[in-house]
C-alpha cells in the first residue's frame, strides 16, 4: 500500500489523503482557448515522475506536494 | 465472528461524551506561545491543554477564555468533538489493533489519523488518554471500538 | 496457456516479422484482436499485424471482472453495449467457440432515494433504447438473489434495484483466444513480446511503428492497448484525455454454485458474481491516484470486503484466495474514446476504463469497419475525440460501477 509523509502528522496510508492534480498543459501551446480545452479535458498522464499535492483529510487537513513515480506507485524524495 | 464472553469488564469501557473547547486558528508562532503560557496539563483531567490539529489550527481545552498575540486570529466556541476518555494502555492497545500508524514515544503528544476507518485524534499524556473525533462520528467510533 | 486450451484452441503464432503491413494493431488484448478478427471475417482484410508486449491477454483483458451488460445511461452507451451484449450472445455461435458465456442476471442496487431515482431513470432510458432493464422492489430483489440482507446491516437498507436480465458473464481468457484463433485463421499475424517504442510521423500522416524488433510499416495503425496508450499516443504527439488509474478485484475460494445473480451497489461500491470455477469474484473503485502500477493494496482488500459484507452477510465465511489489479484508462466523461486523431490513418481505441471487456465486440466490429470503409460507424460517432472540442461529452459516471 501507498504511504504518504504529512509534513505535520508524519507516515499515513494513501487512505487518509485526497489526491489532487497539477494539470500541466504543453509549453508550446499558445492559443487561450486550446489552453482552455487542454486543462479541461486532456491529460499528460505520464508514465514516470510527477508532481501532485494530496490533502491530508483525516489530519491536519492540509496540503502537501509529493513527487511519485507513477511506473511503480513509489514516493520519490 | 465468534464472540466468547468475557468474565471480567474491561477495565475502562468506552463511552463517548461532548468535548466543549475553544478552536483558534492563528499564526503558528502565536499558537506556540499559547501553548506555553498555558499551565501543564494536569495528567488525569484531559484539560487546560491546545491541541494543535495542523500549525495554524488548534483546539484549547478547560480554559474560561483564550487570548492570543496574533490580531487577526479566529477564536470561537467549538462543540463539534466528542471524545472518549480512556488508560493510556487502552489507547495504545486500540492504535496498535486498529491503525496503520504506531503511536509516538513523546508524552504529552496529539496523534492525528485513521482508527477503525474514522478520522480520529488522540491525546496521550502518559496516564490517561482520550480519543477526539468529529461529533457526527462519535456512535459509529463507539461502536467500531467497542467490539 | 495449458495444454487442455492449446489443443482446443487453435493459434498459429508467426516467426518473422515483415517489412510492412496495411494494418498494424497496437496491443492484443480483446479490443485489438476483435478488431482483427472482424477485419479478417467481414472485411477479407488480412494484411494484419497485432504486435502484443507481452502474451496476449495479458491486460486488462485478463484482469476484469467479465460482466457484459448494457444498462448504461445515457442513449449512445445503450445502443452500443447492446449491441455488443448481442454479438456477444452470438459469439459461440460464430467462432465456434466455448467462451463459457452465460446470462444470470445483474441487479443494480439503490439504497437511498436518491439512488432510487437514479436506478429508477435508468431502467426507463434503457428500455427507450432497445435494452431489456426493469425496475424492481425489494420482494423481488429478494427472489433473484436470496443470499441480499434487505437490511443492509441496518444501514444500507435494499431500497429497489434496476434489474437488468440480459447481463451476463463470460470467461475473458476464452474471448481472447477464441478471437485471436478465428482473426489467424483468417490469415491475419499475431506477434507476441513485440513492443512498440516509437511512431513514425511524416506530415500528419503515419507511416509505421517502430518497435524492439524493427520498423514495421503501416497504412493503418490503430492503438488498441491499455496502460500505456498515452505513452504510446504522445510518440506521435498526441494528446488523449485519459487518465490511468488502477482497479483492483479479488477471489475467494472455490464453493458450489450458489450466487446466481450478478449484484451491484455503486453506493456501497462494489460488484459480486460467482465465476464457473465457483470463486465469488469481488471488484470495486479505481485508486484515486493516476498510477500505472499493478501493485494490490490490503487497504482495498480490507475496505472492499468489508462493504460487500453489508449486502451478502455469506461472504464473511468465505476465504480470500487472490487479488489483483488492473490499470483503467478513464475518461473524463466515463465513456470510451474511439475514432480517428489529428495524424492520418493512426486511429484509437481508448478509454475503457472499467467497462472495456462487456464492449469488445461491439468496439472491434466498429473499429474494423472504420479501418475498412474510412467511414465512422454511427454506432460510435458519438465516441470521437472530437467530442471534447464539440462540447458533446456523453457523461456516463453513475454507470461505470465505479467512482
Amino acid at each position: 500500500m501507498l504511504f504518504l509523509t504529512c509534513l505535520h502528522c508524519g507516515l499515513r496510508s494513501v487512505e487518509e489523503f485526497r489526491y489532487a492534480e497539477i494539470p500541466t498543459v504543453p509549453e508550446t501551446m499558445t492559443d487561450p482557448q486550446a489552453i482552455d480545452l487542454d486543462r479541461g479535458f486532456f491529460r499528460t498522464n505520464r508514465e514516470g515522475e510527477v508532481t501532485e499535492r494530496w490533502f491530508h483529510e483525516f489530519g491536519c487537513r492540509r496540503w502537501i506536494t509529493v513527487r511519485r513515480d507513477t511506473r511503480s506507485d513509489s514516493i520519490l524524495k | 465472528m465468534l464472540l466468547i464472553p468475557s468474565t471480567t469488564l474491561p477495565a475502562s469501557a468506552p463511552v463517548v461524551e461532548g468535548l466543549a473547547g475553544w478552536r483558534v486558528v492563528a499564526d503558528p508562532a502565536s499558537l506556540d506561545e499559547l501553548s506555553g503560557t498555558l499551565p501543564v496539563p494536569p495528567p488525569s483531567a484531559g484539560r487546560g491543554v491546545v491541541l494543535r490539529f495542523a500549525p495554524d489550527d488548534a483546539l484549547v481545552l478547560g480554559e474560561n477564555e483564550v487570548v492570543v498575540t496574533d490580531p487577526h486570529a479566529i477564536v470561537e466556541p467549538d462543540t463539534g468533538w466528542v471524545s472518549i476518555q480512556m488508560t493510556e494502555e487502552h489507547a495504545l492497545d486500540l492504535i496498535a489493533t486498529h491503525a496503520l500508524w504506531p503511536a509516538p514515544p513523546e508524552r504529552p503528544v496529539l496523534v492525528q489519523g485513521m482508527l477503525a476507518g474514522l478520522s480520529v485524534k488522540v491525546y496521550l499524556d502518559g496516564n490517561q488518554s482520550m480519543i477526539i473525533t468529529a461529533a457526527p462520528f462519535g456512535l459509529e467510533l463507539e461502536e467500531r471500538l467497542g467490539t | 496457456m495449458n495444454e487442455f486450451v492449446e489443443s482446443k484452441v487453435r493459434l498459429r503464432w508467426p516467426e518473422e516479422l515483415r517489412s510492412s503491413y496495411d494494418v498494424v494493431i497496437v496491443g492484443g488484448g480483446g479490443h485489438g484482436l476483435a478488431t482483427a478478427y472482424y477485419l479478417a471475417t467481414r472485411h477479407g482484410i488480412t494484411n494484419v499485424a497485432v504486435l502484443e508486449r507481452g502474451y496476449i491477454g495479458s491486460g486488462n483483458s485478463g484482469r476484469n471482472t467479465t460482466v457484459i451488460r448494457a444498462n448504461y445511461g445515457v442513449p449512445e452507451a445503450v445502443r452500443f453495449y447492446q449491441h455488443s451484449l448481442e454479438l456477444y450472445q452470438r459469439l459461440e455461435d460464430e467462432t465456434g467457440r466455448w467462451i463459457m458465456h452465460k446470462e444470470k442476471g445483474l441487479l443494480w442496487i439503490a439504497h437511498t432515494e436518491m439512488g432510487l431515482r437514479a436506478e429508477r431513470a435508468r431502467a426507463a432510458l434503457n428500455q427507450a433504447y432497445g435494452s431489456d432493464t426493469v425496475f424492481i422492489g425489494p420482494e423481488e430483489i429478494k427472489a433473484i438473489c436470496p443470499q441480499i440482507d434487505l437490511s443492509g446491516g441496518g444501514r444500507y437498507p435494499v431500497l429497489g434495484a434496476s434489474y437488468h436480465p440480459r447481463g451476463a458473464t463470460a470467461r475473458h481468457d476464452r474471448v481472447v483466444w477464441s478471437l485471436a484463433e478465428g482473426a489467424m485463421r483468417g490469415g491475419v499475424e499475431v506477434h507476441q513480446r513485440t513492443r512498440v517504442i516509437g511512431l513514425q510521423v511524416d506530415a500528419d500522416r503515419i507511416l509505421g511503428v517502430e518497435t524492439d524488433r524493427g520498423f514495421i510499416g503501416a497504412g493503418t495503425v490503430l492503438l488498441a492497448l491499455g496502460g500505456q496508450v498515452s505513452t504510446i499516443a504522445a510518440m506521435a504527439g498526441l494528446r488523449l484525455p485519459i487518465r490511468t488509474h488502477p482497479l483492483q478485484a479479488f477471489v475467494t475460494n472455490h464453493y458450489q454454485q450458489g450466487l446466481d445473480a450478478i449484484v451491484a451497489s455503486t453506493e456501497l461500491l462494489f460488484y459480486a458474481s460467482q465465476t464457473a470455477r465457483g470463486e465469488i469474484l469481488i471488484g470495486a473503485e479505481i485508486d484515486r491516484q493516476p498510477s500505472y502500477s499493478y501493485r494490490s493494496s490490503y487497504g482495498f482488500l480490507s475496505s472492499c470486503a468489508g462493504r460487500a459484507l453489508v449486502l451478502l452477510p455469506f461472504l464473511a465465511d468465505l476465504k480470500v484466495l487472490r487479488q489483483w489489479t488492473g490499470v483503467c484508462d478513464m475518461s473524463p466523461d466515463y465513456s470510451p474514446v474511439m475514432g480517428p486523431t489529428d495524424v492520418q490513418g493512426l486511429l484509437v481505441t481508448t478509454g475503457w476504463g472499467t467497462w472495456g471487456f462487456k464492449a469488445i465486440p461491439a468496439g472491434g466490429e466498429a473499429m474494423a469497419a472504420l479501418i475498412a470503409t474510412g467511414v465512422v460507424p454511427s454506432l460510435i460517432a458519438p465516441f470521437g475525440l472530437d467530442r471534447f472540442v464539440n462540447d458533446r461529452t456523453l457523461s456516463d459516471r453513475g454507470s461505470a460501477g465505479t467512482q
